[in-house]
């Protein structure tokens, strides 16, 4: 079968490849006439569309320039960045934002997110950047000449653009076909705008209202970020050491990105604590509550988990923990005890379903119970944090605001509904009817109501649906509706992910023994997961676009403090529109990182999946 | 050579998909150690029978015995069924996520409940044994077919499985590729493996096979050994099937 | 062989997969009853503490609520407010979805422009939108509208067109010239029903023509005329559609005088009907030369759930009359008449005229007299600040994700459809016209429906500018009579409707394409 038997054959050996052909003529007005005039029609359009460009961008500036109360934002930057937090509490911020800076270096460092940048692909995006600062400083200049002022920033920063542009453009120019090959690292790129964004902070200064000998409305310069350009400083030099110890560990230890994955999860409920709580624990509690149920149902749980996890005990081991499991779930509702109780039963009813697919052997089991007793010691935590009385003097929606409020609905948002979308999705793709028909119920009817109804929902009907008594607070109501709202969004992608897996690997994980929970949580999520990747970055950009709504219920995030805070201040009065594009530009800058990033990763995923 | 113990039987095997009936009550005995081949038009339900045989499907009517446990809708010998039996699919069904040794070294760490180092090492054993002990560290995309369908028999052997089921494993691979599968195979054979393959290799099926089936229209209709069933079939069906493949 | 063989008996039920697979799924189903059954014994709870119940009573009831806009800015009622916001809804999403879907179509052709400013130019629109979060782009809009319109507070900017004006501009809005409908424009529209449907008969014929090989047939001068032709008749002899309203007086009286019963019966009929049309559907897939196959769990679930559900609905149909009297328009629903019988009256009334009274009347906008600027709605077009920033915020937003749609649409036609469209000799135009559109619009229609369904779910915002949508309403409405629960089931039910509306039409028009690709 092998021996073929060619009728002639030649060694014609590997053919060389000849020289390509000289590319076309190439140049400035080459490209002109090919990309701009190539037709009349394409003439004029270019015409217009160039001349209405510019008509635009210099009425822009012309209007930023003007009669403007550019003061109102850069005096307001503290309102816009936290509202009205109190100072001496500033520290849990900085601890919130410090837990996100060194996580996610040192994410970026375990899953080396970096990647190499062409000189030619960078060259052109700094030749955009400086034709652009360049064009905007000559119009700038035109109008500061026309108010009969001297412009000298803007001089400088008009010679910055084309000495940007030029260089860029040179310097790739003078690489040749080097410029081609992928050189320039993007961490170093990140590291490098981290800087010059840092200098920034310390030497850019804006004209602030102050108390001089002239009278409270006088100006005076100061940097931009008066009292946080020590802590951000700080911040950033953290960041850049944490991933080179990130780098570091990675080596040593490659094991630790599960750790990575915990740390994130329990970041969440940190950050709350830390921003919104000073518990003050009554510790005569802890002992004679928190202490012998956590060890209680450490060691009888553990004991029975070991139990159900052994092969040996067969069905009544899940028909047990299925028992725990119901039970804890009944007693939300109908059972009048302690929640911590509930809580704990349905997680021991939890841990031992999963018990006899996660802990066969015994080193298995080892690491089982050790993540149970983790649990135990996570549940009781958080309850006796939630339940004692905060030592703070102030609530989380009142003081709370800006772009921190911004984020923690964000973050909050995300890490709550991105495990109910899951499990939804799962529900709704799932070979059970029920379970298929009631996730389906919840998903359309969440998508096809507005979310703003949901947030009216959350702060006028949720005490409705809660034990008497108890108060929760409008931040946690408002992350509350925000997290189911976008978990039956979260779950339509998933559901795409899901659906996109082909019925072989289903059935090759059913060939190996597998059972339900095994297959779903190795073969099918992992890959579900990867493929929807794109569409779930799309979804946190919407959620973090969408969390301006909360303005409408009285939140003061970002848009409540632009709309009605800043222009109502007495010596701002009527700087609406300044206030608005402020926070306009505020969300861009995020929001289009966040887009341009889930861009590189799109196309890195292209490039790994075959 | 095959044993004297029977470890597949099955007897009056019925099975409907919708209003289609892919199988008209099959009667098979398998001894230990046989390897069985099973050849037939497409569409004639040989696929269909074997992937019953490890409930990938389910048959309506009948009865399947495989090592002394039927199966039936009992949780139990479901479970005991799948981890005795091995299969090997026409398009492989790796896990693309996983690397090689990840994808044969799933099944013994989280069924088989096996620690980590020992599943490790028989799965390097396995790759040494189908011949690709270097690719272990790599993902199924960076392989070639015929590596990929080696290691998908080493991922089913790693279940130390008593039969293994293979639906029609070169069907999907180039034809330079399809040699090293088939010496896995054989190699498997001569190991004392009990093997029901379905395939339309008749010269793997000639050389290896203790026996062959021919099937159509949801049928068993001859069976015999190699020498019998390509020399003198019985049946007029199996004679036209024969004569247009050969 | 058979003694090989030792049948074991049933397993036992805890082990059965096929019984497993039931008990999780009630366990599940129970899990789910016992949440909202503890939500609703907390919210019973909680209202009888507040000696407070939830009844849909307070619609019926006065209200003093000022709308910003709309037919009736005075509603009498709640459920009267609530349908003028529910009306003000749709006509920002109506309006809204055709503008969007313009721009947003220019903005993707001019992405795929091979004209690099054009294509930049859109890109930077695109990304500039895109990733400003809309409601900061709304409040952006009124803001500069009202900057503009507080400039001129005492009194409106004017562009004099002779004695009257072309346009006006104050705080209160924009005001234009518009053709303001009379009220025999429905007949004229009845009329040009007629009349379109001739114009396609038309077209049929002239296409017939065409194709057979007689010379030029000019079908699109036929039909352009035809259309005309038919429009300008109607202006002047709409009054023949006047028998529409007798037929309608008629089908009014049948529907006051009709006994209930007999409704009750052919509502009860209807559902069952669906059940069994439902569980017949079902059973044709399933069915097989001989018999029936074996039916699978779902199989079964699903034919139970349809006759069961058709069966509760005709129950609940014969032996609650009240519903079949609403519907019917004998009884009233909230103080009003909702049934068919109102249905009929309102249309045998707009069916009544006999004078040729022209159906539109084009206008200037007029102001008002009274000291401070008020347009005259009966002249022109008025356009409040709050729908302006609205529409505006709204129309700008979606056009850059429909853009984004109908990029991805054209660019996913597969370039192998432009090589053979080439090969075959069709020029630029006629490739694309022919070939790479039919196909892009197959792709891009499901994500636009999505933008579609986006945007009206997006109109909710109009509370954040105070026009006066459903939301809006809703609101006022529950700080006025704490009845927060009613209207936001009210909410639901609309936003649901209104959805199911919008993408049951996406995917008629989806499933139409398809059956054209076969």
């Amino acid at each position: 079968m092998d021996s073929r038997q060619y009728p002639v054959s030649i060694d014609l050996g590997v053919p060389e490849s000849a020289p390509a052909p000289e590319p076309p003529p190439s140049g400035p007005w080459v490209w002109m006439r090919e990309n701009l005039f190539s037709t009349p029609f394409n003439s004029v359009l270019s015409i217009v569309t160039l001349v209405g460009i510019l008509a635009v961008t210099h009425g822009i500036i012309g209007w930023a320039l003007g009669d403007r109360i550019w003061r109102a934002v850069a005096a307001n930057a503290r309102l816009l960045m936290v509202q009205a937090y109190p100072t001496e509490h500033f520290w849990r911020v900085w601890v919130s934002v410090g837990v996100i800076v060194v996580l996610a270096a040192l994410s970026l460092a375990y899953w080396r997110v970096g990647s190499k940048l062409a000189w030619r692909e960078l060259s052109r995006v700094l030749v955009g950047i400086g034709v652009g600062l360049a064009l905007v400083s000559a119009s700038a200049i035109w109008h500061i000449l026309g108010h009969g002022e001297t412009p000298r920033l803007t001089i400088v920063s008009l010679v910055v653009g084309v000495v940007l542009a030029v260089g860029a453009h040179r310097y790739a120019a003078s690489l040749g076909e080097e410029a081609k090959e992928p050189r320039v690292s993007t961490m170093t790129l990140l590291g490098l705008a981290l800087v010059i964004l840092i200098a920034f902070i310390w030497v850019m200064q804006a004209p602030v209202p102050g108390v001089n000998e002239e009278g409270f409305n006088a100006d005076v310069w100061e940097p931009i970020a008066l009292s946080t350009k020590v802590p951000w400083t700080i911040l950033a030099v953290l960041g850049v050491v944490t991933y080179w110890v990130g780098l570091g560990l990675r080596e040593a230890m490659p094991g630790m990105r599960r750790v990575l994955i915990a740390l994130w999860v329990l970041s969440t409920p940190f950050i709350y604590m830390v921003l919104f709580r000073g518990p003050d624990i009554d510790w005569l509690e802890v002992l004679t509550l928190d202490t012998p149920v956590f060890l209680g149902f450490t060691i009888l749980g553990g004991l029975f988990l070991r139990w159900a996890a052994d092969p040996k005990s067969g069905e009544l081991g899940r028909f047990l923990a299925g028992a725990i499991f119901v039970l804890g779930l009944l007693s939300l509702p109908f059972i009048d005890t302690l929640m911590l109780f509930k809580v704990s039963v349905l997680g021991l009813g939890t841990f031992a379903l999963l018990a006899p697919t996660f802990a066969g052997s015994p080193a298995a089991r080892r690491q089982f119970l050790v993540a149970w007793a983790g649990a135990m010691l996570l549940i009781v935590i958080i309850f006796r944090m939630g339940d004692s009385a905060s030592a703070l003097g102030f609530r989380g929606s009142t003081f709370l605001g800006g772009l921190a409020l911004t984020f923690a609905l964000a973050i909050f948002g995300i890490a709550l509904s991105f495990p109910l979308g899951v499990i939804l999705a799962l529900g709704r793709t799932s070979t059970m009817p029920i379970l298929r028909t009631v996730c389906t119920f919840y998903i359309e009817l969440v998508r096809s109501v507005p979310l703003i109804t949901w947030l009216f929902a959350s702060a006028n009907l949720f005490q409705l649906f809660i034990p008497g008594g108890l108060e929760v607070d409008n931040v946690v109501r408002a992350i509350g509706a925000i997290t189911l709202f976008s978990a039956a969004y979260l779950a339509e992608n998933v559901r795409g992910g899901l659906q996109s897996i082909s019925r072989g690997q289903y059935e090759a994980a059913d060939a190996l023994g597998m059972t339900i929970v095994q297959k779903t949580s190795f073969i099918i999520l992992p890959q579900a997961l990867k493929a929807v990747i794109p569409a779930l970055v799309g979804q946190v950009i919407a959620l973090f676009k969408d969390t301006s709504l909360v303005a409408i219920i009285g939140l003061f995030d970002l848009l409540l403090i632009a709309k009605n805070v800043i222009p109502n201040q007495s010596q701002f009065l009527g700087s609406f529109m300044e206030a608005i594009v402020a926070v306009a530009v505020i969300y861009w800058i995020f929001t289009f990182a966040f887009s341009r990033a889930s861009i590189r990763l799109e196309k890195r995923l292209g490039l790994g999946t075959r | 050579m095959p044993g004297d113990k029977d470890i597949i039987v099955c007897e009056g095997v019925k099975k409907w998909f919708g209003d289609f009936q892919a199988l008209h009550g099959v009667d098979l005995s398998v001894k230990e150690q046989e390897v069985v081949v099973i050849i037939g038009p497409s569409g004639s339900g040989k696929s269909t029978f074997i992937r019953c045989i490890n409930r990938l499907e389910v048959h309506q009517e009948g009865t399947i015995v495989v090592d002394g446990i039927e199966l039936t809708n009992d949780l139990r010998n479901i479970e005991a069924i799948r981890s005795e039996v091995g299969m090997v699919f026409q398009s492989f069904n790796l896990f693309p996520h996983l690397t090689v040794l990840d994808n044969i070294t799933l099944g013994p760490i989280w069924v088989r409940k096996k620690s980590r180092s020992e599943a490790e090492a028989i799965g390097r054993r396995l790759l040494d044994r189908v011949g690709i002990p270097e690719q272990a560290e790599k993902y199924p995309g960076q392989l070639s077919g015929g590596q990929q369908q080696r290691v998908a028999i080493a991922r089913a052997l790693a279940m130390e499985p008593k039969v293994m089921l293979f639906d029609e494993p070169t069907s999907a691979l180039d034809p330079e590729m399809v040699k090293e599968v088939l010496d896995t195979m054989k190699e498997l054979a001569s190991s004392g493996m009990t093997m029901l393959v379905v395939t339309h290799e008749m010269g793997f099926a000639r050389e290896v096979a203790d026996r062959v089936l021919f099937f159509d229209y949801g049928q068993l209709v001859e069976a015999g050994t190699p020498e019998h069933f390509f020399t003198n079939p019985q049946h007029d069906r199996t004679k036209l099937f024969l004569s247009q493949i050969l | 062989m058979a003694s090989a063989i030792e049948r074991q008996a049933r397993p036992p039920l805890w082990r059965d997969v096929r019984i497993l697979k039931w008990i999780v799924q009630f366990v599940i189903l129970g899990g789910v009853i016992a949440l909202i059954l503890g939500l609703v014994f907390t919210a019973q709870d909680n209202l009888a503490r507040q000696s407070q119940t939830i009844s849909f009573g307070f619609l019926s009831r006065p209200i003093g609520i000022t709308l910003s806009e709309g037919f009736n800015t005075l509603p009498d009622t709640a459920i009267q407010a609530l349908g003028v916001g529910m009306m003000n809804m749709l006509r920002l999403t109506w309006t809204g979805i055709l503008a969007a879907t313009l721009l947003g179509t220019i903005i993707g052709v001019a992405r795929l422009s091979s004209n690099w400013i054009v294509n930049k130019a859109a890109t930077g629109y695109v990304e500039l939108v895109r990733n400003i979060p809309l409601l900061v782009q709304i409040i952006f809009w009124q803001v500069a509208v009202r900057l503009l319109g507080e400039a001129t507070a005492d009194r409106a900017i004017k562009v004099p067109f002779g004695d009257e004006a072309l346009l006006y501009f104050s705080a209160k809005g924009f005001a234009f010239p518009w053709f303001n409908a009379t009220p025999t424009r429905w007949q004229w529209v009845a009329f040009m029903a007629v009349g379109l449907f001739l114009t396609y008969l038309i077209y049929r014929w002239r296409i017939r023509v065409q194709e057979a090989g007689k010379g030029e047939a000019h079908v699109g001068r036929w039909t352009i005329g035809a259309t005309i032709v038919f429009a300008v008749l109607g202006w002047f002899i709409h009054p023949i559609m006047g028998f529409v309203g007798v037929a309608f007086g008629l089908l009014e009286s049948l529907a006051a005088n009709i006994p209930v019963i007999i409704v009750q019966i052919v509502l009860a009929a209807v559902a069952l009907a669906v059940g069994v049309w439902i569980i017949r559907q079902r059973l044709d897939q399933l069915r097989t030369p001989s018999g029936y196959g074996k039916f699978s769990d779902d199989d079964w679930y699903r034919i139970l759930m349809a006759g069961a559900v058709g069966l509760l609905m005709a129950l609940f149909f014969l032996v609650v009359p009240q519903v079949s009297e609403v519907i019917v328009g004998q009884a009233e629903l909230f103080g009003k008449r909702v049934g068919l019988e109102r249905v009929f009256g309102e249309v045998a009334e707009r069916f009544s005229f006999t004078a040729t009274e022209a159906p539109f009347d084009p206008n200037l906008p007029r102001l008002a007299e009274g000291r401070f600027v008020n347009y005259d709605p009966s002249f022109g077009k008025v356009v409040t600040i709050g729908f302006a920033s609205m529409w505006l915020g709204l129309v700008i937003y979606t056009a850059a994700f429909i853009g984004e749609a109908v990029r991805a649409g054209v660019m996913a036609v597969h370039k192998g459809q432009t090589e053979a469209g080439l090969a075959v000799g069709l020029k630029r135009g006629q490739l694309l016209r022919m070939v790479i559109l039919p196909q892009a619009f197959r792709i891009v229609l499901p994500p636009i429906g999505n933008q579609y369904l986006n945007l009206a779910k997006n109109t909710s915002l109009a509370i954040a500018v105070g026009y006066s949508d459903i939301v809006q309403v809703g609101q006022t409405v529950f700080n006025q009579t704490g009845q927060t629960l009613a209207v936001f089931l009210i909410w639901m039910v609309f936003y649901s409707l209104i959805s199911l509306l919008l993408s049951s039409g996406v995917n008629f028009w989806n499933n139409k394409l398809k059956l054209v690709e076969r």
